[in-house]
């Protein structure tokens, strides 16, 4: 768990990325659109940033590529990605140390001047 | 709109090949999946939509061509010297590699504090010697971890230094010259490593 520690905080494309692959596997395109969903449209990833950040979580072995579930009604395989136990580990101590941080936001929430 | 389209499937292909070759040919398939999907979508809306998404792309491919050479090279010379680990430093490690490098400034400003001292090359030499074999003590006992690399680099180099005074490289030399031949035939690094040596 520490060792997952040295990589928080999370980049932002990062955290949304193992996010979207959390209830299961994707392929590039519905990573991407799921983020820009997920992000209310902040996050708008271009495919050179999403397939440099898949790069980087694949090297960290924290997802791996699958055959895409769904068809593609072609003959190319398409691949898709899916999170590892490690990649589930990072996320979940980020969401707990974003927990944390509103957590703390919240009891010192200042009132507005009227 | 259609033609707008192909036009940015052209140029997007020709893009592609300015990424790393190893990483192109990774992702490269995919990536192009992937924008002809999000490139269509986009055809489909209002000619406003796929002009941003052209900007938006050509921005990113600016910055992630870049950052991928970077990172290749980076990867590279980690596999050159047998560190495959891309985890970063923790604070302490960072402040334990950087020790080396900040005891001669920070002597210097001691002693400019408590007043000149004639044996200041004396201290200097002490403590940043006494600091590199501590700092190389601990690290042989915890398996010369990425932060004492500094520490094992000065030492050499001390060693390089004070060896010519003992004549060691009376006894080098000649191996030097059995291994790398006759001296017009040296390439350029090993003209710069002799010449370093000399």
């Amino acid at each position: 768990m520490n060792d997952n520690l040295t990589y928080l905080p999370l980049r932002e494309p990062t955290f949304y990325i193992l996010l979207s692959l959390s209830p299961g596997p994707k392929h590039g395109y519905a990573i991407l659109k799921d983020v820009e969903e997920l992000s209310d449209g902040n996050v708008l990833l271009g495919t050179g940033t999403l397939y440099g950040a898949i790069k980087r979580l694949l090297d960290r072995d924290w997802i791996r590529r699958v055959n895409d579930p769904i068809p593609n009604g072609t003959d190319r395989e398409r691949k898709a990605y899916v999170l590892t136990n490690q990649g589930r580990r990072v996320l979940n101590a980020e969401i707990v140390r974003l927990q944390k941080l509103v957590s703390l936001a919240l009891t010192q929430t200042v009132e507005e001047a009227p | 709109v259609s033609g707008c389209v192909r036009l940015g499937l052209r140029i997007y292909r020709f893009l592609l090949s300015f990424y790393p070759p190893i990483f192109r040919h990774e992702f490269g398939d995919e990536m192009q999946a992937v924008f002809t999907m999000v490139i269509f979508e986009a055809g489909k809306d209002t000619g406003g939509r796929l002009l941003r998404l052209c900007a938006r792309e050509f921005r990113d491919w600016l910055g992630s061509v870049l950052r991928e050479h970077l990172q290749e090279r980076r990867g590279k010379m980690l596999s050159i010297n047998g560190f495959g680990d891309e985890k970063p430093l923790r604070r302490s490690e960072l402040l334990a590699a950087l020790t080396i490098f900040l005891i001669p400034p920070l002597t210097l400003v001691l002693v400019e504090i408590l007043g000149r001292t004639p044996q200041l090359g004396s201290i200097l030499l002490f403590l940043i010697l006494g600091s590199a074999v501590t700092g190389l003590i601990i690290a042989i006992f915890r398996g010369l971890p990425r932060w004492s690399h500094p520490y094992l680099g000065f030492l050499l180099i001390v060693t390089i230094y004070f060896s010519r005074f003992l004549g060691a490289w009376g006894l080098i030399y000649p191996f030097f010259f059995r291994i790398f031949g006759r001296m017009d035939s040296w390439s350029l690094q090993v003209r710069v490593v002799y010449q370093g040596l000399n």
